[in-house]
């Protein structure tokens, strides 16, 4: 009874602190045909063939405008496998403070992207309108703050965002992630939202 | 040609000089084949690590991957480094400054390289088919249009062919590694650490200067850019 209880307590929680929209998430056509080389087999579940080693994306604090959740997404790798995961599309996807991301070669190689303050992966184009955000894979840690911080709700948000649009600010995000695309349709040099900004540090180290 | 400050330098510098000279003889040359500004010229940094700082880098059709790049020491060893490729079908620079550190009969000397004006609103360099080797690099990375994260290194395009058809896997990623790819980007007050710098296409500056530096020197911290690039 008290694990309802808590159960209940925490999708309420959760439900107070997302703002929601009366439509549900639409789908958005991808801007250009995907590029492969020959041989390789074609895209499946996403507009490009990711890399089979999963960035791992940490966000100490984010806030997410217009998520919608589309839930087991199968998507082929560049070596041809396919992994069955989750697709979120914002249409806004700030980075409050320190975003940290490393992807790791089978031989070790590891590219890591550091953003110590704030940064963007989505945000307004010159015309005021929301890009598109689109990010596939697993979230295995959020929180979000109803007076404590209530973290492992990412089974809520994968089960509210599939039939309403969210907003919700979050702390501790932590995801295995295989692609993310932004889309700008009014792409312009003097805009300074562009959809990914990144203030920080790329580093490339071999063991 | 900057002089050494001390009694110690000026000995090394009479030791160096005939080791020095094949360098700055070619360095001379690009120097004269880009005092006037506007020539077409290419440029290529290679061999050993070179600091390179810029207050901005924009170009359009970018991408970046990580690659396997052969080396060789001057002991003669050989290996293989993965730094991060970018490229850039068109780039515009605001300012550049390349520093690369040589022994010379022991001692250590700066070879320092410095491209364009010092007004941090003007991209006054520009540059075709654009290619960096990147170990590491803080500054602010701005990416626009349509990017992707983690697309399949040799999938990414950015130069085109003489039919307009983007070349295939142009910075030759082996399968399977992490890229990036943008309609465009820039990277504003760049410090970065790079293999190579090459730029085998169109290159216009106002300005370049070559001076040698005893001692390890640094180029200075890039200002923050004014305004916006023109399109190139």
């Amino acid at each position: 009874m008290n694990r309802w209880r808590q159960l209940l307590s925490v999708a309420g929680a959760f439900a107070l602190l997302v703002a929601v929209a009366v439509l549900p998430g639409e789908g958005h056509a991808h801007a250009a045909a995907p590029q492969v080389l020959p041989g390789e087999p074609a895209p499946l579940g996403m507009p490009y063939l990711p890399t089979p080693s999963a960035m791992h994306v940490t966000i100490d604090n984010l806030t997410a405008i217009g998520l919608t959740v589309k839930n087991n997404v199968t998507i082929r790798l560049s070596d041809g496998t396919t992994v069955t995961t989750t697709q979120y599309t914002f249409t806004q996807l700030q980075v409050n403070s320190h975003m940290h991301v490393t992807h790791t070669a089978p031989d070790g190689t590891a590219l890591t992207i550091d953003i110590p303050a704030a940064g963007s992966l989505g945000g307004l184009d010159t015309a005021g309108q929301p890009e598109t955000t689109v990010m596939w894979g697993t979230i295995d840690n959020i929180c979000v703050t109803v007076l404590i911080p209530i973290c492992g709700v990412q089974g809520l948000l994968n089960f509210f965002g599939s039939f309403i649009k969210l907003n919700a600010g979050a702390s501790g995000f932590d995801a295995r992630v295989y692609g993310i695309q932004t889309i700008d349709n009014h792409a312009a040099l003097s805009s300074t939202d562009n959809p990914v900004h990144l203030p920080g540090t790329i580093t490339v180290t071999t063991p | 040609m900057s002089a050494p400050g001390g009694e110690e330098g000026r000995t090394h510098w009479r030791q160096a000089s005939l080791v020095l000279l094949p360098a700055l003889v070619a360095a001379g040359g690009l120097g004269g084949a880009l005092a006037d500004g506007a020539l077409a010229s290419s440029l290529l940094v290679q061999s050993g690590t070179i600091q390179l700082t810029t207050t901005s880098l924009y170009g359009t059709h970018y991408a970046a991957a990580l690659v396997d790049q052969t080396y060789e020491t001057a002991t003669g060893a050989t290996g293989t480094a993965h730094p991060l490729r970018m490229g850039f079908a068109n780039g515009l620079l605001n300012g550049l400054c390349l520093a690369q550190q040589q022994q010379i009969l022991g001692a250590t000397y700066t070879l320092m390289i410095t491209l364009g004006d010092t007004d941090p609103g003007s991209w006054e360099i520009s540059t075709q088919n654009t290619v960096l080797d990147l170990r590491s690099a803080t500054g602010v990375l701005d990416m626009d249009g349509l990017v992707d994260l983690n697309i399949n290194g040799p999938d990414v395009t950015t130069v085109n062919d003489a039919n307009g058809v983007p070349v295939p896997n142009p910075l030759l990623s082996p399968e399977h590694r992490f890229g990036i790819q943008a309609g465009y980007a820039k990277f504003d007050r760049v410090t970065a650490t790079v293999d190579d710098l090459q730029v085998p296409g169109l290159l216009t500056t106002p300005g370049l200067n070559i001076s040698v530096h005893p001692g390890a020197a640094s180029c200075p911290a890039p200002p923050a850019p004014t305004g916006t690039p023109g399109t190139p």
